[in-house]
């Protein structure tokens, strides 16, 4: 099923994160990130902030971050953006 | 900056959240559609946000399933203001409310008060007025206060004269009633002053003195033909008139040189206690003492006064005047003298002066007499 959505998308060049429910980060500089398609968030710290996504997590570390704006169809974050990790963690992973 | 602008509008709240797995909680405050902006993290169980105002009943009914606590620190944005103006609607309806009773008020005609009558009856000219729709409480623009007084003139002809006039919500009728000339009889005409008769007219009655001769004041010049007939004439005559002025040789004249000082103190019941205490006073001034009183209320006051002293410094002028200066001076003067009480009607035929001088006084006195030609006829009963 997902290699069929997947090849549809190829075919008819829509925007796969739409289509496949990817999520789309766009980072400006190291101060602010901006994450689309997120599924909520996980973990809230100074230096660590953990997104659910639709597979697995996003874990955003830095200084001083703060959630600017959550909403249903993005979170932007502001900080100090240091590493950005992708983590295929289990649904178990402790919060 | 717009979206705050826009945040501002729609109004927002600070809120404050509390309670254990506050990510959860979030979660789910943006799955129902929920927006949180300027998330901050104060421990793991304690977060500030900010959320829109229409968004916070939703958060309530989250809340019966979880066991959060959201409080609301601050409101901020438009709709609170327009709330805070709301609850004080009534106070702002009270204060227009004001205004408009304020303003009606002095634009109505409240009362009407009329001067100088003394045979017209007051009423009678109310009523009049109230037949031109001139009443009490009427809007003050539908009277016409020159209009009043064509009415009164037309209506009263007792009436010689009206002004009519706004002292605030009351008109002024100012009357003046014609006055009523008796037909006196005069049986004769005496002179009014000491003269010598130079024309005599006489219109009615019999002269009994002639031109040339010199009457003394109150003097019969012409009288009736009998008890019944006016004496009437003109009697011109020369009247002499006389002052004399005295003008000192060498005048002195205070001027302040313009350098002043002054002192402020308080006066507490009969004490006075000035800043500075010790005055620095010119050789020569001019002391000005000033009280205020501070609280005046009809006929309440406080023994509390302010007071003022001002020093002006003055110089003392001698000034010495030649004997030419001070003639003038004293001509002057005596002319004016004499200027004063003459009639309007006299003709002055000559002036003559006679100066005096006194060295040991040190002043020019002048007599000044003055020849005057006029109406010396007092019409007597």
């Amino acid at each position: 099923m997902e290699k069929l959505k997947k090849q549809f998308v190829e075919i008819f060049e829509i925007s796969p994160e739409i289509a496949l429910d990817l999520p789309l980060l766009m980072l400006m500089g190291e101060e602010k990130l901006l994450i689309e398609n997120h599924k909520g968030i996980n973990q809230f710290h100074h230096n660590e902030i953990k997104i659910k996504l639709k597979k697995g997590y996003l874990l955003v570390k830095g200084e001083k971050l703060n959630i600017e704006e959550i909403n249903i169809d993005y979170i932007s974050i502001s900080g100090t953006v240091s590493a950005l990790l992708y983590d295929k963690g289990k649904r178990g992973e402790s919060s | 900056m717009i979206t705050s602008i826009i945040r501002y509008f729609r109004g927002y709240l600070n809120i404050e959240i509390k309670g254990n797995a506050l990510t959860r909680f979030i979660n789910q405050m943006t799955d129902i559609g929920i927006v949180i902006w300027d998330l901050k993290r104060i421990t793991d169980n304690h977060y500030l946000a900010k959320i829109y105002k229409k968004d916070f009943l939703k958060i309530r009914e989250l809340l019966r399933k979880r066991k959060c606590s959201v409080k609301i620190l601050t409101k901020r944005g438009i709709p609170f203001c327009l709330w805070k103006i709301r609850r004080r609607v009534f106070f702002l309806i009270g204060i227009i409310l004001f205004f408009l009773i304020f303003y009606i008020g002095s634009s109505l005609l409240l009362s009407i008060e009329i001067v100088g009558l003394n045979r017209l009856n007051e009423q009678e000219i109310l009523n009049a007025l109230k037949n031109q729709g001139i009443k009490k409480v009427v809007f003050k623009d539908t009277v016409d206060t020159s209009e009043i007084e064509k009415i009164l003139i037309k209506k009263f002809i007792e009436i010689a004269w009206v002004d009519a006039k706004w002292s605030g919500t009351k008109l002024e009728i100012e009357v003046i009633e014609k006055r009523i000339v008796e037909d006196i009889q005069y049986n004769e005409i005496v002179a009014d002053k000491d003269g010598v008769i130079k024309e005599l007219i006489v219109l009615k009655g019999l002269p009994v003195v002639s031109e040339g001769d010199t009457v003394r004041e109150g003097q019969l010049i012409i009288l009736a033909d009998n008890d019944n007939q006016d004496a009437r004439g003109i009697v011109k005559a020369d009247v002499w008139y006389d002052a004399t002025a005295l003008v000192q040789l060498s005048n002195e004249s205070l001027l302040k040189t313009g350098r002043s000082k002054s002192f402020y103190g308080i006066k507490i019941g009969s004490n006075s206690y000035f800043l500075p205490e010790t005055k620095q006073r010119y050789k020569n001034y001019l002391r000005k003492h000033l009280t205020k009183k501070i609280f005046r209320w009809r006929n309440i006051t406080l023994p509390i006064e302010l007071l003022k002293e001002e020093y002006h410094e003055i110089n003392l002028i001698i000034e010495n005047r030649s004997h030419e200066l001070a003639s003038f001076l004293a001509k002057e003067k005596a002319l004016s003298q004499i200027l004063k009480n003459l009639d309007s009607d006299a003709k002055i035929i000559s002036i003559d002066f006679e100066k005096i001088l006194n060295e040991k006084d040190k002043n020019i006195q002048v007599r000044v007499i003055v020849k005057v030609e006029e109406n010396i006829a007092r019409e007597q009963e």
